[in-house]
């Protein structure tokens, strides 16, 4: 069945009417970008595997209150939605203490270092293993836009609009992260 | 006299964000500028490499999710 050449508004007008397949079919398509945009703005594989959960809860509920207006934009309509709850996130974990061992290191930082990678199904090859450990040094604004905008398919004046700056702002913001990603790598290249 | 084109237009180029005029222009520029030429050759690897990272959330979120989904629809045509 040639899912692909099915439309999102199509998926999301047969979600509504009773086909649960269709919602399926529409986290399917996206998964990877939504997942790997929560990532890279969280920086924790188990919080973004619960980010991915609520971000499409939220897509259900919204869809079902009739809340989505389809302008050929399901995709950064969810990102919008992912962006925001990493947000939530981010903020409720600085407001966290840290809970610390006897060596003052942080406990939970264990359960990153030390868990296998059993649920761990990045495709990765060690160069994208870097980038994203380049992409995160980023700045915060920086690397916000960069995911927007290429995972996230938001157009810069929607980027503008979601984070409350001005279009040049945002595009100088791509443009630094750019520029900086290719000096991390050539930095981390002399370095090996 | 011709507006000079910056490396942010080269982005929204890169991006599709541009009229069919200013591509025009824009490719223009990129046919004689090196230096716009360089940082479109980078943009375009860097969207290469980007292409290349995919993250897949495990199978129980997309369960969990589609579980979710039947439930609120079993409360909705239960009134």
């Amino acid at each position: 069945m040639h899912t692909h050449l099915i439309p999102d508004q199509k998926l999301v007008v047969s979600y509504l009417e009773g086909n649960e397949a269709a919602l399926e079919m529409l986290i399917r398509r996206y998964k990877q970008k939504v997942m790997t945009s929560i990532y890279m703005l969280v920086h924790d594989r188990y919080l973004a595997e619960d980010i991915f959960q609520e971000t499409f809860i939220k897509v259900i509920h919204s869809l079902r209150q009739g809340k989505y207006q389809h302008e050929g934009k399901f995709l950064p309509w969810v990102i919008r939605i992912a962006r925001n709850l990493c947000i939530d996130h981010i903020r409720r974990r600085k407001k966290m203490p840290t809970i610390t061992d006897s060596e003052g290191k942080d406990v939970f930082g264990y359960i990153k270092v030390d868990e296998p990678n059993a649920h761990d199904r990045m495709e990765s090859s060690q160069t994208n293993s870097l980038l994203i450990a380049l992409i995160e040094k980023l700045p915060d604004e920086q690397r916000e836009v960069l995911i927007l905008r290429h995972y996230g398919e938001l157009s810069f004046k929607e980027i503008a609009e979601l984070t409350g700056c001005s279009i040049n702002t945002a595009l100088g913001r791509m443009r630094y992260a750019i520029l900086n990603l290719r000096k991390m790598m050539v930095f981390s290249a002399q370095r090996q | 006299m011709h507006q000079t084109i910056t490396q942010e237009d080269v982005i929204r180029y890169a991006y599709g964000e541009t009229s069919a005029e200013e591509q025009l222009r824009i490719e223009e520029a990129l046919a004689s500028n090196p230096e716009l030429q360089d940082f479109f050759a980078l943009l375009k690897q860097a969207a290469v490499e980007m292409n290349g990272i995919r993250m897949t959330p495990h199978p129980t979120s997309v369960r969990i999710i589609m579980e979710e989904s039947q439930d609120s629809s079993m409360e909705i045509s239960n009134g």
